[in-house]
């Protein structure tokens, strides 16, 4: 029987949903996740400093809304490189990769497709659970910008993975159980000015961090948050944008994972 | 046969020194992690700062970041490590070899403070790079080394405590970290007690690290410990003891309750 994309999918859904099912302050932690992250930049801030010199600096108009959807984004990019990126190590370490190696369907579909329903669960949990705090602050208005963000962070999640497939493809090369992985959610989200405009980076991290998915997500979220109603074509460059990035990484991560996992099994690394 | 504690300490020693010379690149990739996470923290609090303030808030926030780098290492290569120890069987493989694994637990300190060690000179340089070398002026070392031994030991006996309890409960892993959080704002480890609103500064001084946490700040920057120096110094010793020995306690019967009714792993990291 030939396994399908729908297969992988639901699989995979399943196993997630057990996962929660069977341990639920995983569940809650998802959704605090978010808040910590705020209260902690937030409280450092406002005891050390004040929000006018954070608003100056960023120039933005609404520094709560921005903090709190940016800590949303940070975590779910988390969650999505995460989901990719440790796979192959995680498969590694409890004995199963060279099953799902072995199996009858590519290695790019099993990484690209196993990791999509944790992405899209990590992305919709993180962003919904600021939903509360968005709508007490900003009312409405902020709840459908908050809709447009979790919208937007969708389009980033797709070259996203193809990233995440493609440090996947490194880890599939190493030897051992060793984890190479876990630095790569903080580098990509400090070069994409989580927290700060990019401006304060050095100029080599300001040129990668063009190529970066999440810093075009952030930047939609600070025009989000500077502008009432913000104009159509500064949020649609930003889409198109991540359309190329979407196609150049999937690209380029499909053949080199394709030329890793020949080479790996070659030399017996699996 | 009976082995010397010094044999024993030095087996741990070597066990730990090898895992670290094997995992090189995991080990380095965690360094880099943390030095990355704390990069974003900074510049992003740094961004509440008006420019004239950073030279007399950069040594606070560093020593802070310092102080809670110790804590979370503690808490994840100790208290989070178990995740592996359980998972491959080591808790009975060591019972077996007549081997406490509370006392391989103690062993992977060495590692925390290793990657502690190379993450703060990292950390050093990037806040060096922003605000100059204003953070490495200290006022007066004794207090400092005083305040540092007794965090180190309170949060070796903190990732203890936590590793015992993950033996025979089920709580995630990513619960670690909000605690760690929670600890680094409202438990006057990143922000001095005094600067705390008032209802708060009752909550960190019921946390121990504020005390450890206070007298590292007067060494650093010579800031009046919340409750005076000689209490705070008093308190702080108090509870460094009265930790070792409830993490002691709880490991004992931890380990006896294991042997009885053996071991549940703690949930998914």
């Amino acid at each position: 029987m030939s396994i399908s994309i729908w297969m992988i999918l639901k699989a995979n859904f399943y196993s997630l949903f057990c996962w929660y099912k069977n341990n639920k302050w995983l569940l809650i932690s998802i959704l605090i996740w978010p808040y910590l992250m705020s209260f902690v930049i937030l409280a450092m801030g406002i005891l050390y400093g004040n929000l006018e010199s954070f608003k100056e600096r960023l120039n933005i108009a609404n520094p709560v809304l921005y903090i709190l959807a940016t800590s949303a984004i940070a975590m779910s990019s988390v969650g999505i490189i995460d989901a990719v990126a440790s796979f192959t190590i995680y498969h590694r370490w409890i004995g199963t990769l060279p099953y799902l190696v072995l199996a009858p369907v590519k290695t790019y579909k099993i990484l690209l497709f196993s990791s999509i329903p944790e992405s899209i669960i990590s992305i919709t949990l993180s962003i919904v659970a600021v939903i509360p705090a968005v709508m007490y602050f900003e009312g409405l208005l902020g709840i459908a910008k908050i809709i447009m963000v979790l919208l937007i962070v969708y389009m980033g999640m797709a070259p996203l993975l193809g990233l995440s497939i493609l440090i996947a493809s490194f880890a599939l090369g190493v030897r051992g159980e060793e984890n190479i992985a876990s630095s790569l959610s903080p580098f990509i989200l400090m070069i994409s000015g989580v927290f700060y405009p990019i401006e304060v980076l050095p100029r080599v991290l300001q040129y990668v961090s063009t190529v970066m998915p999440t810093r075009y997500v952030i930047e939609a979220t600070k025009i989000l948050a500077t502008y009432a109603i913000p104009e159509a074509k500064l949020l649609f460059t930003i889409l198109y944008l991540l359309a190329i990035l979407t196609i150049g990484y999937n690209s380029i991560s499909a053949l080199t994972l394709k030329s890793i996992e020949k080479w790996a099994r070659r030399r017996g690394g699996i | 046969m009976k082995s010397s504690l010094l044999l024993k300490i030095r087996a741990i020693l070597w066990l730990h020194s090898l895992r670290l010379t094997r995992f090189k690149l995991s080990f380095t990739n965690y360094v880099i992690t943390i030095i990355l996470w704390y990069t974003i923290f900074i510049l992003g609090a740094l961004m509440f700062v008006p420019r004239k303030q950073l030279p007399q808030i950069a040594p606070l926030t560093f020593w802070g970041l310092v102080m809670w780098n110790i804590i979370s290492n503690s808490v994840w290569l100790i208290g989070g490590w178990t995740w592996f120890f359980v998972s491959q069987g080591f808790v009975e493989e060591h019972m077996l070899l007549n081997t406490r694994p509370s006392a391989v637990l103690v062993g992977r300190a060495f590692t925390g403070l290793m990657v502690s060690l190379i993450a703060i000179i990292l950390v050093m340089l990037v806040f060096i790079g922003i605000v100059g070398e204003v953070i490495m002026e200290i006022q007066n070392l004794a207090l400092l080394i005083v305040g540092l031994i007794e965090l180190i030991t309170m949060a070796i006996c903190y990732g203890l405590f936590l590793a015992a309890l993950s033996f025979v409960i089920r709580v995630p892993g990513t619960l670690l970290d909000v605690a760690n959080f929670v600890v680094f704002i409202i438990g006057g480890v990143g922000v001095p007690t005094n600067k705390l609103p008032d209802i708060l500064k009752y909550v960190a001084i019921a946390i121990p690290y504020s005390h450890a946490a206070e007298i590292v700040r007067c060494g650093v920057v010579g800031i009046e410990p919340y409750l005076g120096l000689h209490q705070e110094l008093f308190t702080s010793s108090l509870i460094t003891i009265s930790m070792i020995i409830t993490s002691i306690y709880i490991f004992k019967t931890i380990e006896n309750h294991i042997r009885k009714h053996g071991v549940k792993a703690i949930g998914r990291m």
